[in-house]
């Protein structure tokens, strides 16, 4: 007879291979967290008195995860306060056209509004106002030296000491894991004033995600 | 449980999961999986379970934040995750079968013992 933990091991597994929990599916789920931070983002900026609209959500708010597509053809948040006009989007294409950089897809960016243009990319000098790369992983040295290159192609000032005074909300590496191995360089962008961060451990529900609301920008 | 009971649940999970999966774990534990099986099975499901829990869970328990989420603050009912340009998952009409899903996991890892290390949490970050 099987005892109570073997059950549970056993009803637990037969639910994979089933409906939406097909192996295929499984293996694409963790783009989830790339909405869940597009959420939190919101909310960051919500906490700060912005007002946030979903936009493109007639039939339900469509989260656009993965890099092909038209931008405007699925769901995105427009974040205002004052003059400041802005937008919320998954997955959009950015370049640098004044250095004429690698252009590169970014998870989650926060843009100019109406900045994206007819060939529906970013221009990172003059409208790309901060944005996120989204690993559902624990934290490895790579992804530190992975978004130090983004950095480079698309805002390369922002590796400079003193960045945060001219770009006041950092560009950050979220991870869904532990990023206990990189963290040391997260101290070294703070202590250097520089406009990136890293923040770890963004599960739902956890007081990492509470943290990073209040203490992003 | 016993050593070999470990044994036993570890093997589950990799016949079910496959070669793929046990890789990956490989990878986590950096050694090999029957190695690890003889050694420590303890250990080798805990990271069999760090990585469900990581890679298909905690995004399943995300969609739940994120419909209610979408719901509370900005009255949006369904909420939808275009994995590519042709394959949508939608969220809102398959979130109870999603939370069974969740709920299966987590007293799957009670009844392992292991509820420490894979805590629920249930904070809504936007109400605070």
């Amino acid at each position: 007879m099987s005892s109570q933990f073997e059950n549970a091991v056993n009803d637990f597994l037969a639910q994979i291979g089933q409906s939406i929990f097909r192996i295929d599916i499984l293996n694409r789920v963790w783009k989830a967290f790339m909405a869940f931070c597009m959420c939190i983002i919101a909310e960051a900026f919500r906490q700060r008195g912005y007002t946030i609209t979903p936009k493109n959500c007639a039939n339900g708010f469509i989260f656009k995860c993965f890099p092909a597509g038209d931008p405007d053809n699925y769901s995105y948040f427009t974040v205002e306060k004052g003059s400041e006009r802005y937008e919320i989007r998954l997955n959009i294409d950015a370049q640098n056209f004044q250095y004429n950089s690698l252009r590169l897809n970014l998870d989650v960016a926060v843009i100019r509004a109406n900045s994206l243009g007819f060939n529906k990319i970013v221009d990172s000098q003059n409208d790309l106002i901060t944005f996120a790369e989204c690993k559902n992983l624990r934290g490895f040295p790579e992804l530190v030296a992975t978004l130090e290159g983004i950095v480079y192609e698309l805002q390369r000032a922002r590796l400079r000491p003193n960045s945060l005074a001219n770009f006041r909300i950092p560009c950050c590496l979220l991870l869904s894991g532990s990023g206990r191995s990189i963290l040391y360089m997260d101290r070294r962008f703070q202590k250097r004033n520089m406009s990136i961060r890293i923040f770890e451990s963004l599960q739902p529900g956890s007081l990492a995600v509470i943290s990073f609301i209040r203490n992003w920008f | 449980m016993t050593e070999e009971d470990f044994r036993r649940i570890c093997r589950k999970f990799a016949d079910k999961l496959g070669p793929t999966f046990i890789e990956r774990v490989e990878r986590r534990i950096k050694e090999d999986f029957e190695k690890a099986l003889e050694k420590s099975p303890k250990e080798l499901l805990i990271a069999i379970i760090e990585d469900i829990h990581l890679r298909f869970i905690l995004p399943f328990e995300m969609s739940l934040q994120i419909g209610a989420y979408l719901a509370e603050l900005y009255d949006i009912k369904d909420c939808i995750l275009a994995l590519s340009e042709r394959h949508y998952l939608y969220l809102s009409e398959r979130q109870e079968e999603i939370r069974r899903f969740v709920d299966s996991f987590y007293r799957m890892v009670r009844e392992l013992g292991l509820e420490e290390q894979f805590k629920k949490q249930e904070e809504r970050w936007w109400k605070i």
